[in-house]
């Protein structure tokens, strides 16, 4: 019985593996006690090794995650731009006459079998950053992505602005209307948004404001 | 024309037509037993109800005529308004304040509420009104108190106080085109603050496409403030701000239970506007220092017409409160300092003065100025 290399070992039990070759691994890691105790080896390193960082003083914040999606959205946006630049120069003449529509659907269906098995064969951390990336460079060459639906759940958004206040949660809302001009906006990092006016007729100070519910 | 008669007729079924609110969809108004302000009416005029798209929208305009049932005038009321049905993750509260209101004497409160709720959604009663507090003017205090509205209303009284014996100082020492100076001053800054959207979203990541990095606070110095801010820092995204964290030290002799420090935010042409509060529960001792963390983010979507960028930071402390409930809050002068005159508003008693003044005349402003 030929053994995985001891990369793949690594590699598996950290699950860094692509979907395919973590399947024919964890099959043959089924069946073999040695490979098996090495999987547990390195898994319980892996644990010591978490122990030891999570004593450590935390560095997330020092940690820059922006920077580095922001490397791979570049690096997606020149390989864009440089298709683009490509285009410009005129295509060669066409040697060969034309395949007609069965080579097309060939290439279509070579073209999504070739992604899917890329996308499967990609570490699940990997395919998330490329889907991120992806998705930002759609809405920068776009346009913002508009929700006509639902906001998220869960997602509670105060508003303030010069006419009113409002909360909204999962399409519905609440407002809160102030009837003068010259209204003062507040909000306050607790969690509430506030307007304050002054009645032009009875000259009552009022303030309207919206509260997260534990408030 | 027949023809065109039925053409107006079918555009004008298409036109959604607002209807009159019924009883069960009014709100309902709840007080307490003993509490020391009752209903004398409630006009709910024009409210109604529209159907837009797959949601109803509900316009609530209720006139509430108050009478205060107790023996001490009253300074200041806050209403809580709640609509669980429809949002069940949020409520709202409207507060009056610098308020003179004589035992048995009646004052109203206006409430003008706007709900969207899904179709689908029951359409039972929409809104509860109830009391959450009420300030008299002894400083005492009568209320549920969800909403630290004992802290909200005697802060609004403290600040009152302070800037009716300011202008009454001005009236004495320069008369009255002395205190028309003062008005008309105070009218041009309200004016000329920046207005600015902003959305407080609870806890979020940054959504912007800009690379996120910290900015430390600045910290304007208040030589009388009894608490210290050492230094802090907060998340920068374009026009986003999140996560402040503020380290403050308490320099007076007296433990301190709540702070709160303004954020003014700076951007890149040079604007500055206060863009909210970090406030902060505590328990802080003589000489002691603390960290307040605040999670929500802040969304700036433009000012004055324009993308907003954040550039910079400064924080001050705004008020601060004693383990014993007194309060201290800038001076008159500190507040004059040229950063926080361009960015900071005049209090609650300050914008009523100058409404009196603007609506009534000098002669007003002196008598309301006299009745303290």
């Amino acid at each position: 019985m030929s053994h995985p290399a001891p990369e793949q070992i690594a590699l598996f039990s950290g699950g860094d593996l692509g979907r395919w070759e973590r399947r024919r691994v964890a099959r043959h890691v089924a069946h073999c006690p040695e490979c098996r105790h090495q999987v547990q080896t390195l898994l319980e390193a892996s644990a010591q090794l978490r122990e030891l960082a999570a004593q450590m003083p935390d560095l997330t914040d020092s940690l820059n995650w922006s920077r580095l999606a922001q490397e791979m959205t570049g690096n997606i946006r020149v390989g864009l731009a440089a298709g683009e630049a490509i285009a410009r120069f005129d295509k060669p003449k066409r040697l060969r006459p034309r395949l007609g529509w069965n080579a097309a659907l060939v290439s279509l269906g070579a073209a999504v079998i070739f992604t899917i098995a890329f996308w499967s064969s990609l570490p699940p951390q990997q395919a998330g950053h490329l889907l991120t990336s992806l998705r930002r460079i759609r809405t920068e060459r776009i346009g913002a992505l508009v929700h006509s639906g639902a906001a998220p759940a869960d997602e509670v958004v105060l508003e303030a602005s010069s006419s009113g206040i409002q909360v909204r949660e999962n399409g519905s809302a609440m407002s809160l209307i102030s009837h003068s001009e010259g209204a003062t906006v507040s909000v306050n990092m607790h969690g509430s948004a506030g307007i304050r006016f002054v009645d032009a007729d009875t000259g009552q100070v009022t303030t309207n404001k919206v509260y997260y519910a534990e408030q | 024309m027949p023809s065109s008669s039925v053409l107006l007729a079918s555009l004008l079924c298409l036109v959604p037509a607002n209807t009159v609110l019924s009883a069960a969809q009014l709100p309902r108004i709840d007080l307490p037993p003993d509490s020391p302000v009752v209903l004398l009416a409630a006009d709910y005029g024009e409210s109604n109800e529209v159907a837009r798209g797959s949601a109803m929208l509900l316009d609530v305009h209720a006139a509430l005529s108050l009478r205060n049932a107790s023996q001490r005038r009253i300074r200041g009321i806050t209403l809580l308004v709640s609509a669980q049905d429809v949002t069940p993750g949020g409520k709202g509260s409207v507060t009056v304040t610098s308020l003179d209101v004589a035992p048995q004497e009646a004052f109203p409160v206006r409430i003008d509420l706007r709900l969207l709720r899904p179709l689908q959604a029951s359409a039972g009663v929409p809104v509860q009104i109830g009391l959450d507090g009420v300030l008299f003017d002894d400083l005492s205090f009568y209320g549920p108190d969800k909403l630290s509205s004992r802290h909200t209303l005697t802060l609004s009284e403290w600040e009152a106080r302070r800037d009716r014996r300011y202008f009454k100082s001005v009236l004495a020492t320069g008369g009255q085109e002395k205190l028309r100076h003062e008005m008309l001053e105070s009218l041009t800054h309200q004016a000329d603050r920046p207005s600015l959207d902003v959305q407080v979203v609870r806890g979020a990541r940054s959504t912007n496409f800009e690379p996120e990095k910290q900015v430390q606070f600045a910290f304007l110095s208040l030589p009388d403030s009894p608490v210290e801010p050492i230094g802090g820092m907060a998340r920068i995204a374009g026009n986003e701000a999140r996560a402040p964290r503020l380290e403050v030290k308490n320099r007076s002799d007296r433990a301190v239970r709540y702070l709160e420090v303004g954020w003014i935010l700076h951007d890149h042409s040079g604007r500055e506007f206060l863009a909210g509060s970090v406030p902060a529960e505590l328990n802080l001792a003589p000489g002691q220092r603390s960290q307040i963390l605040g999670d929500a983010t802040l969304k700036f979507p433009q000012l004055g017409g324009q993308p907003l960028g954040i550039e910079g930071m400064t924080g001050f402390v705004s008020s601060v409160e004693f383990a014993d409930g007194t309060l201290w809050i800038p001076t008159r002068t500190d507040l004059e300092g040229p950063q926080l005159q361009q960015v900071v508003a005049p209090s609650d008693e300050e914008q009523r003065l100058a409404q009196i003044y603007r609506k009534k005349g000098m002669k007003a402003l002196v008598a309301e100025l006299n009745k303290f």
